[in-house]
């Protein structure tokens, strides 16, 4: 499981856990193609606070088509 | 954990209230405040939503009338120094109650745009609005209805908001604004992602505005690789080159040589560009401080060596450099002068010695001379520089200039702006004289460096030079000034000139495929560069389009939740009329900002021939109100508040559906887990809600404001005498005598209910824990008056005044005659102390 799959697993269990319903971000999620950038972007904006958020996103872009052109 | 709730609430100064703190303790259940008109209500009300927030939302919401909530929340008729706060204990998650305390410091101001200021504490301890939420549960909403308080101006504000207002309320109640940071956020990207900046894509961009070459860089842009874009080149320059009838050589590079010599010829038969060229000045940075270091020690060992020793040091050093007088011998003759036998050994030894006490002096004189040879060739190296960086044209005889065709004249032709080329004249004159003024300069500090370097022991220009030094470096940057105005100028005709003389020349596009020419390779790596960039623009497109529709999704998930709620409250409020709530929608599913609120038209009891409108189009003034009232419901669910405050939630003249909202509207308040507090002006309801909720424990309470100065007061229902009081006063001094018969009825009900209280509590006190006050119903005052007089023990004439009192609002059998204004305030006034005396 990479880091990033082990961050959305538990801050799905806990959201969970503790509302009982799926979060915004875990409906918006179940709307997006799960290999898509804007699934990589949500996922990379969930991964951290705010600040920073641009420069986290931004470099989830760059690798994103990194891996697509490789 | 459970919701917080308000235990007490205590208000003083603010708005209709007085000086004197008024106080009320709320159940956890249902509290009804009744009050007549300007009693004080919307005071109450808004004295919560100020307690919480700091400010009152009808001031935000009249946005075009905010100067005139100037000086509003203050008591007008309080002294200034009187302190205007707001108090409630909370009951908070933790079971723990805690103070919170809202006093104002600053009125709303005229102009004020800003608001009032406040200060806000729990238990006494200064604290900063978000600990609402920290320490006390309190989670406020999104603004300007921020506060779990309805009023009647609050009420129709999502119905007359912009639609970016109305947008912004239900994102708050969805409760989407994460999502939508996340949004923003990624669609913010693309500022940051920047487009490669290269000279390459420069040149092909300028290339495919040239119409010659839009098909070729069209090919280029497609190339595969980067022989490919040198082929499409060497394609393009051969079949340019063929066909102004050169016949192009085979390589690229021999073609771009071919191109380039053509083009100078073309460019030079209109208009010499070539002579406005330039490079950038090489500035010099001033001497360094080991030109001050060797001038100090020059100047330290000068002083410490005779002038006669420093003038034949040269010559000693020359005598001494002879063979064989480093030993004992005859003297010789002299070698310089040639005068016989005068070097002896003791002048030889006089002559050693003088050289070695020289020795630092000329260390530190050729120190100088080296310090000054450097500062020397950076002035060259300045001077070299200055030439290149001026124009070109500024080299040139004014014979050549003319041969050449390079005039302020040609260029005024060619370039349509004539102010450009003013500008560009008067600068050019400007930069000149600044480049001559330069090199005066730089000659005047060469000048004094040469006389230091070459005659160091006779100098003594220290000051000179440094004068002159600085004189270059202020002259340099006088030039540099210049040269930045002059390039401005320079740009905004180089490029106009540069298009004209290849339209005139038909070489439209020629520099640039030249220069792309020169470096296929640079190209391609530009070319590999824009297209990486591209593919990121087009995959963030994706994205951000997924995004949209996946939070559109959600936002209509939300919505639904959302409209069955509301629907729910208006089915409550207005159960089977054919006019019912629908849904709380985006106008599509494109909208971002438009939220619609739809309402169906049904002519069936089943609604199954429902037609669906917008609900403020069609809408009557009640059905908006109950609206209103049913999204602040389902809000204050949604985002679970502890307690809610309604003022007036039902329209007096809606008397249909009041029963519904006393009964099963509260009811589902109340399952919900919310303390309900209710203002009305609607006696019926008030004792209609109190009956029904009694069992509850709900509280009953008045709001009365019998004096302005005193202000609003707040009472306890149980309080019935003081109730009835309160309901005949205001018929007590009425001129109308119909009025005032109506005040004796109510003031004689409150002289009997004085009677059966006091009876009750005398009881009461003998041990009777069972006397009610149920007692004496059907019984009156002839029945039980005298005993009450023998009560009235305090004052002699308390019985007489009960008795007249009594007399006064009870009229004869046939008396149709009203009591006189004077006789209801003698007896309203009498019960009143009585009150006071006997029974507070």
């Amino acid at each position: 499981m990479t880091d990033k799959s082990a961050t959305e697993a538990a801050s799905s269990a806990e959201a969970s856990e503790t509302a009982g319903t799926p979060t915004n971000t875990e409906r918006l999620r179940s709307h997006l193609k799960p290999q898509s950038l804007a699934a990589a972007l949500l996922s990379t904006w969930e991964a951290g606070d705010q600040t920073g958020a641009q420069a986290r996103l931004l470099a989830a872009l760059q690798e994103f088509k990194a891996e697509a052109t490789e | 954990m459970t919701r917080p709730r308000v235990k007490k609430i205590e208000i003083q100064g603010f708005r209709s209230f007085g000086k004197l703190r008024q106080s009320c303790d709320l159940p956890d259940t249902v509290s009804v405040l009744w009050g007549g008109n300007s009693q004080g209500k919307t005071s109450f009300a808004e004295a919560l939503e100020f307690l919480f927030t700091g400010q009152i939302a009808r001031r935000e919401l009249l946005a075009s009338a905010k100067d005139e909530f100037s000086e509003a929340l203050r008591n007008a008729h309080i002294a200034p120094e009187a302190s205007v706060i707001v108090e409630a204990d909370i009951l908070c998650g933790d079971g723990k109650t805690r103070r919170l305390k809202r006093t104002l410091i600053e009125d709303y101001k005229r102009g004020g745009a800003a608001g009032c200021a406040s200060r806000l504490e729990i238990d006494g301890v200064t604290c900063a609005e978000h600990e609402l939420e920290a320490k006390l549960g309190i989670k406020l909403s999104q603004a300007p209805l921020r506060a779990p308080v309805l009023t009647q101006h609050t009420l129709g504000y999502v119905f007359s908001a912009s639609p970016i207002e109305r947008s912004n309320y239900f994102r708050a109640i969805l409760d989407t604004q994460d999502l939508e940071d996340f949004r923003k956020a990624v669609a913010t990207l693309p500022q940051l992602l920047k487009a490669p900046e290269l000279l390459a894509l420069t040149l092909l961009a300028v290339l495919e505005a040239a119409p010659a070459f839009t098909a070729a860089a069209a090919r280029l842009r497609k190339a595969k690789n980067e022989a490919e874009v040198a082929t499409i080149l060497l394609q393009t320059t051969s079949t340019l080159l063929t066909s102004v009838g050169i016949e192009p050589l085979k390589t690229l590079a021999e073609t771009i040589v071919q191109l380039e010599t053509e083009l100078g010829r073309r460019r030079s038969q209109t208009f010499p560009l070539d002579l406005l060229t330039r490079k950038a000045l090489l500035a010099w940075g001033g001497p360094s401080s080991d030109l001050q270091q060797a001038i100090e020690a020059f100047l330290k060992e000068k002083a410490a060596v005779s002038a006669e020793a420093q003038r034949f040091v040269d010559l000693f050093r020359a005598a001494l450099a002879l063979p064989d007088h480093d030993t004992d011998h005859a003297p010789l003759d002299c070698p310089l002068c040639a005068a016989k036998a005068t070097l002896t050994q003791e002048r030889l030894t006089f002559i050693v010695e003088q050289v070695r006490a020289t020795e630092g002096y000329t260390a530190a004189a050729e120190a100088l001379q080296r310090q000054m040879r450097v500062i020397d060739g950076q002035l060259d190296a300045l001077i070299a520089s200055l030439d290149q960086a001026l124009p070109k044209f500024m080299s040139k005889l004014s014979l050549e200039r003319r041969k050449a065709g390079f005039s302020l004249a040609a260029i005024r032709k060619l370039v349509a702006d004539q102010d450009a080329a003013t500008a560009w004249s008067a600068t050019s004159r400007q930069l000149w004289r600044a480049s001559r003024q330069l090199r005066r300069g730089i000659a005047a500090a060469k000048a004094e460096l040469h006389a230091a370097i070459e005659n160091p022991s006779e100098w003594s220009g220290q000051e000179a030079l440094a004068a002159a030094l600085k004189g270059v470096q202020a002259e340099q940057g006088f030039f540099e000034t210049r040269m930045l105005a002059y390039a401005a100028a320079a740009a905004a005709i180089e490029g106009p000139l540069e298009a004209a003389v290849d339209e005139g020349t038909q070489t439209k596009g020629w520099a640039q495929l030249i220069a792309l020419g020169k470096t296929p390779a640079d190209l391609w790596m530009a070319l590999l560069a824009a297209a990486a960039h591209a593919a990121k623009v087009k995959a963030h497109e994706k994205a951000l389009a997924e995004i949209d529709t996946g939070i559109g999704i959600v936002t209509d998930e939300k919505f639904d939740l959302l409209s069955k709620a509301v629907r729910s409250w208006w089915d409550k409020l207005r159960p089977d009329e054919p006019v019912f709530f629908d849904a709380v929608k985006r106008r599509s599913s494109a909208a971002r900002r438009n939220i619609d609120l739809r309402v169906g038209l049904a002519a069936k009891e089943d609604r199954s021939d429902a037609k669906f409108r917008d609900a403020v189009a069609v809408l009557s003034q009640s059905q908006l109100h109950c609206l209103g009232l049913s999204l602040f419901l389902a809000r204050a669910v949604q985002e679970g508040a502890g307690f809610i405050v309604l003022d007036d939630p039902v329209l007096t003249s809606d008397d249909d559906y009041r029963p519904n909202f006393a009964s099963s509207v509260i009811e589902a308040l109340l399952a919900e887990g919310l303390q309900v507090v209710i203002c009305s002006q609607d006696y019926k309801s008030c004792k209609d809600i109190g009956h029904r909720w009694e069992h509850k424990g709900v509280g009953r309470f008045q709001i009365v404001r019998n004096d302005p100065v005193l202000g609003s007061e707040i009472r306890s229902e149980s309080d019935t005498l003081a109730t009835m009081l309160a309901k005949a006063q205001p018929f007590v001094k009425s001129a109308d005598p119909v009025l005032r018969k109506e005040g004796a009825a109510k003031l004689r009900e409150a002289i009997e209910r004085f009677c059966k209280v006091m009876l009750v509590k005398d009881r009461q006190s003998k041990g009777d824990s069972a006397a009610s006050i149920t007692d004496y119903d059907g019984k009156n005052f002839s029945d039980y008056g005298a005993t009450v007089m023998n009560l009235l023990t305090q004052d002699p004439a308390h019985p007489g005044k009960l008795k007249a009192a009594h007399a006064y609002v009870t009229p004869g059998p046939h008396d149709d005659k009203p009591p006189s204004k004077g006789e209801l305030a003698g007896a309203f006034g009498d019960i009143k102390a009585f009150k006071r005396d006997y029974l507070d």
